[in-house]
């Protein structure tokens, strides 16, 4: 384990792009207060700074041209394909991954070869990544499996850092208007809208209380946008669906808040933070049983087995037809949601950072998976 | 031996040290559980599976009842299809716009822009240009036969599959409606009452694949068994739509595929068992032995070869591919398959049936299991979106 030679550890918080107001954008910021308080010095670098965030990051080249210091560590965040990431592997700092997936490259295909393309230099780049890393640090088991099947040696699972919205605690009426079911995520394929706006269709066509539905996110792929503009108006509810882009956090906060139900259809998440900040905001959960959603989820969101139209709908349902079902999925939500505390992920993450990083007064957690001690364990060392 | 010592039992514990905690115990096995996630996926298998059965549950009552028709579901699902861009899903349209674009970027453009709004840079770009262009050139002039020839390669292929889809995709005539009475109905019909006999008492999830006008399907659900139907023909769901009964739009192979693993109580198969190829009724029985229980029961309803090649089913028996079997024949095939009890019972009007139960032990594919027909029966199927 690397040792300060003089002076405080550092951490250099290193991702692609930052803005300010993105789940990775926000978890960094949080870890690198969560490191500070610990008592190391820390600090992020991005090679793309969006505007709003300027004071908080310094550009990547400062870490990547840097002279070696001892005691000086690199937590990568890795959740996209990363232009200069042959500087970062010439970099003879330990290196942490910590990994918050990447979309498989066959998602995009169709809808935008750029970034198809691109997500698969991510995934090759978290392949090769391993040959550096001294520790994976996956935010959720789904990742973590991941980065085992990819030979990271030592991986550690620790939540990522989600802040809480400040919700107005309005009560909500289900028994008047229209039901508004409401999904937050970037638009792209992998997410899912369509079948959540085919759903939206059978639901209207049988149940008697209309249901609309919100989509806010921001526009990544414009042919999928299109896709979905058009497959609304040909279902026949062009009209109930609404596309929300650049929603800041305070109307983002009252649209949880004036939803009766967060939906989800997403094929893939390597955690799914809108999930949380539904059940953070009293909203049951209906979602697609996929990918890091169940583990997510845990035992509070009402999960199908497929995103099959008639099972979203038919579980849509289930939760807004019936106040018991709804009060128990709001209650357990909220239980879940504390799960995810942030203070509390904040310690799971110094801990997981322990195992590579000395922290005073922070114990490392077990790992998920130590390739050298399983190897140790077969061969009966 | 020695009597054992309690918790209650204040002076023996103090006699062999420190007091037993429960909570140290608690604290050991939550530390433990979180070092072993197969047991945590354990308990998340068993909660989603309850999830599960209750929202399936859910949908076979409202489609029972008729709220989500098939034509619903056509509707909302041909847009899917219709709308996507060209090249996001894997059909030959997708191939085509795939090909295109393939053909246009194989090609590797060593001619470098050099503009700069920079003072000098332009100059220093096309310097470095000029300089390297030798070496650039003999690259890519490598990489660009090699691209050119792999895509004529792929013109080539794709022409020669073309070719071969046209010549055996029994399916085309399929669509064209002109089975819609078949020999099949038929003998739904003749033993639509037999196979309600051979059935009753099942608990558990009736698939009738394909189900015809519903005859024989109407006939399991009054006999109070939780059935329903699939079918491809448009006409023919629309009578059984009439009929109120639980029914989804596909063709057999295609619905089986996606039918989840020992979901089933019982499978009657017909209309696949007597007019299309052999592959593709070995790959409905392969897939039968995944999606039934152990011990549920294979009905196969099977046409007469006679009354195959009666005079008012000529269309059906010039245009299929294929010609009834013998009930040796799927005696013959069940058993290498791994079923067991396999009975047939024949009717003096033509129509026979062919039953059997999947067998409770591990599948015993024997001398077929190695055939490319198994493995393809076993494959998920390849469309990415419905």
């Amino acid at each position: 384990m690397s040792r300060p030679a003089g002076g405080r550890a550092e951490v250099a918080i290193l991702l692609p792009s930052f803005a300010p107001l993105d789940a990775i954008g926000t978890h960094v910021v949080e870890l690198r207060d969560a490191l500070a308080g610990a008592g190391l010095q820390a600090r992020i670098f991005a090679d793309e700074i969006k505007p709003g965030v300027g004071s908080e990051a310094l550009p990547a080249t400062e870490l990547l041209n840097a002279r070696r210091r001892d005691g000086r560590f690199i937590l990568y965040q890795l959740s996209t394909n990363f232009h200069r990431y042959r500087g970062l592997m010439s970099r003879p700092e330990p290196l942490v991954v910590q990994y918050h997936n990447i979309t498989p490259r066959a998602e995009m295909m169709g809808f935008d070869h750029g970034i198809a393309t691109a997500v698969a230099w991510g995934r090759r780049q978290l392949e090769d990544l391993r040959l550096r890393a001294a520790l994976g640090l996956a935010v959720s088991r789904y990742n973590a499996d991941e980065l085992v099947a990819a030979e990271y040696r030592r991986v550690a699972v620790a939540p990522p850092l989600i802040r809480p919205l400040a919700v107005p605690d309005s009560p909500k009426r289900y028994d008047k208007g229209a039901h508004r079911l409401l999904f937050v995520g970037r638009l792209v394929p992998n997410k899912a809208q369509e079948d959540l706006i085919a759903a939206l269709a059978v639901y209207n066509a049988t149940f008697s209380t209309p249901a609309t539905l919100t989509l806010v996110g921001s526009t990544t792929v414009e042919t999928y946008v299109e896709y979905l503009h058009g497959l609304a108006h040909r279902l026949g509810v062009g009209d109930a669906v609404t596309f929300a882009s650049g929603v800041p956090q305070d109307q983002l906060a009252g649209l949880y808040a004036g939803s009766h139900l967060f939906v989800s259809a997403s094929r893939h998440e390597g955690f799914g933070f809108p999930v949380i900040e539904a059940m953070r905001a009293g909203l049951p959960v209906v979602a697609y049983a996929s990918s890091a959603i169940p583990e997510t989820a845990g035992r509070a969101a009402l999960l199908t087995p497929s995103a099959e139209p008639e099972t979203l709908a038919t579980a849509w349902h289930m939760v807004l037809a019936d106040a018991g079902t709804r009060r128990a999925m709001i209650a357990e939500g909220r239980r879940r949601a504390a799960d995810f505390d942030l203070s509390e992920s904040k310690l799971a993450n110094l801990r997981a950072l322990a195992n590579l990083i000395p922290i005073e007064g922070v114990q490392p957690s077990p790992l998920y998976h130590d390739r050298l001690a399983n190897s140790r364990a077969e061969t009966g060392a | 031996m020695p009597e054992q010592s309690t918790h209650a039992d204040k002076s023996t514990s103090e006699e062999f040290g420190p007091e037993a905690s429960t909570d140290r115990v608690e604290e050991y096995l939550e530390s433990a559980a979180e070092l072993e996630p197969e047991l945590q996926d354990a308990e998340a298998r068993a909660y989603m599976r309850s999830l599960e059965l209750r929202i399936e549950t859910e949908v076979a009552r409202l489609r029972s009842e008729g709220k989500y028709p098939p034509s619903l579901a056509r509707r909302v699902r041909t847009y899917y299809r219709t709308l996507l861009p060209d090249g996001a899903a894997s059909g030959e349209r997708d191939f085509d716009a795939v090909f295109k674009t393939l053909d246009r970027i194989a090609y590797m453009d060593v001619d470098v822009p050099t503009a700069s709004s920079k003072p000098g840079v332009a100059f220093v770009k096309r310097s470095l240009r000029t300089l390297m262009a030798w070496y650039l050139n003999y690259l890519a002039q490598q990489f660009n036969n090699f691209a050119t020839n792999l895509v004529h390669l792929l013109g080539i292929a794709d022409v020669r599959i073309a070719a071969l889809e046209s010549r055996f995709d029994a399916s085309a005539f399929r669509a064209t409606g002109l089975l819609a009475a078949t020999a099949a109905a038929k003998a739904q019909a003749a033993t639509a009452g037999r196979v309600a006999e051979a059935l009753s008492g099942t608990r558990g999830r009736v698939l009738v694949a394909e189900c015809a006008d519903g005859t024989l399907l109407a006939g399991l659900s009054e006999a109070g068994l939780n059935a329903y139907g699939v079918e491809s023909r448009r006409e023919l769901l629309q009578a059984a739509e009439a009929r109120n009964l639980e029914l989804r739009e596909g063709g057999t192979l295609e619905h089986l595929a996606g039918v989840a693993p020992g979901s089933l109580a019982a499978l009657v198969l017909s209309g696949i068992v007597d007019r299309d190829t052999v592959n593709d009724r070995v790959a409905a029985l392969v897939h039968a032995r995944r999606v039934l229980e152990e011990d549920a029961a294979l009905v196969l309803v099977c046409a007469s070869a006679d009354a195959f090649d009666d005079p008012a089913n000529r269309i059906e028996a010039d245009l299929s591919p294929g010609r009834p079997f013998a009930p040796e024949t799927w005696g013959f095939l069940l058993g290498k398959l791994g079923f067991g009890s396999i009975t047939s019972e024949p009717s003096e009007d033509g129509p026979y049936l062919v039953l059997a139960r999947n067998a409770r032990m591990a599948p015993e594919i024997g001398a077929l299991a190695d055939s490319k027909v198994v493995l393809t029966a076993l494959e998920p199927p390849r469309e990415r979106r419905r």
